[in-house]
């Protein structure tokens, strides 16, 4: 992800309608995979709206105490477990519990190992079955840049729970891709 | 967990080590280890192959909605503008708020010590006068007691006085009294008048100082009498 650089970001906190231009441009594209992995296709665009109006709205308080990426997908996140929350409410689903258990470790034959078209749908429909929490840290782990401690900054829990979580999360990945 | 070569690490280690969320050593001592255990190296080729996946799929670009992006892009040039607007606003008024309050404290401060310091011009030049003949309480029959000043107002002026003000203190405290319009005092004229303030049903003369402060359109007149 790049970042926007400091005349950009000083032009955005004065509200001029180019630079939000381009901070929209360049961080449209991890906010919309965040909340399609989290929310799904049908209110990924909604999320992703709502993102952006509460970013361009505290814009103007961003101290820079972390990189712009990490604070935009912070927002994402919240944004995100907000609408998760609506729609539990609303649904009264049953939504899989991020437990303890870590799943019996299964590995990959080499055949699955080749990141084709194939493998990579077999994996995005895996990732839509993990919890939230889980799908959450696997997404955002997915940007290069966050590093475990933004993570946990981002999803406001401890360090030990993202690196916990994220075992977690690929041994059910490994798990779901077997079952295939 | 093993630090040793020839036994496995926990898969959970590798994942942190995938990540390279691990110390230099720690991770140099698993680099180690790769070389020579095939089925840790296993386990990591997995998880590196479902990490490698995920971040593929990050990559794919976002569908593009061009109206979507102006009407964003203007509302949120809006809620700045309003924003900004709004806090330059509050800014202004937080600031004349303060400085309200500071010309307050100042002017009161300034009265204050105008009070304490300066000399009464009608007790430095002129020749009115003020005396506390005495000060007692009476208790009547239907009204609650009350704390008298018995004063004599003289005005050795030329010109009338005229009292706007009249202040009494005792060793209960300080009152202001009502004067319900200015008294005024001609010159030569002589004036009997009694101020009072209500007290509470058992209270006592106290011994101490009994003051009263007429404040006069020329100064103040201060008279005072010590209870034994």
């Amino acid at each position: 992800m790049t970042e926007l650089d400091v005349e950009t970001l000083r032009r955005c906190r004065r509200g001029d309608p180019a630079a939000l231009g381009v901070l929209y441009d360049c961080y449209r594209r991890p906010v919309y995979y965040l909340a399609r992995r989290m929310v799904g296709e049908a209110e990924a665009e909604d999320v992703c709206q709502e993102t952006f109006i509460a970013v361009f709205r505290a814009v103007v308080k961003f101290e820079g105490k972390s990189k712009l990426s990490t604070w935009v997908l912070a927002v994402a996140t919240r944004v995100c477990l907000m609408h998760l929350r609506k729609r539990r409410r609303q649904e009264a689903s049953a939504e899989p519990a991020d437990t303890a258990e870590t799943e019996p470790m299964t590995l990959l034959s080499p055949s699955h190992e080749l990141l084709n078209k194939e493998f990579l749908k077999r994996l995005a429909d895996a990732m839509d079955r993990l919890p939230e929490n889980q799908r959450l840290a696997v997404s955002l782990r997915s940007f290069e840049e966050m590093s475990y401690e933004e993570i946990a900054r981002a999803m406001n829990c401890r360090l030990e729970q993202v690196r916990a979580m994220l075992f977690r999360a690929r041994c059910r990945l490994l798990k779901l891709l077997e079952g295939h | 967990m093993s630090t040793q070569a020839s036994e496995h690490y926990a898969p959970q280690d590798w994942s942190a080590y995938l990540d390279g969320e691990l110390p230099a050593a720690r991770r140099a001592a698993m680099r180690e280890h790769l070389r020579q255990c095939p089925s840790c190296a296993a386990i990591l080729r997995s998880f590196e192959a479902v990490q490698r996946g995920a971040e593929q799929l990050a990559q794919e670009p976002a569908p593009t909605r061009p109206q979507l992006r102006t009407r964003l892009v203007a509302v949120g040039a809006a809620v700045i503008t309003q924003s900004r607007t709004r806090r330059r606003w509050l800014l202004c008024l937080g600031t004349v708020l303060v400085l309200v309050i500071l010309a307050g404290l100042v002017a009161a401060l300034w009265h204050g010590i105008e009070q304490r310091s300066t000399p009464s011009p009608a007790v430095a030049d002129s020749k009115a006068r003020v005396t506390l003949e005495r000060v007692l309480i009476t208790r009547y029959f239907v009204e609650p007691p009350s704390l008298e000043y018995d004063v004599t107002i003289h005005n050795g002026d030329s010109r009338p006085l005229e009292i706007i003000r009249v202040i009494v203190s005792d060793p209960m405290g300080e009152k202001e009294r009502p004067v319900a319009s200015a008294l005024r005092v001609e010159p030569g004229q002589t004036l009997q008048r009694v101020f009072s303030r209500p007290v509470g049903e058992n209270t006592q003369l106290r011994p101490g100082s009994y003051r009263i402060l007429l404040e006069t359109s020329d100064g103040r007149l201060v008279a005072e009498k010590v209870v034994p």
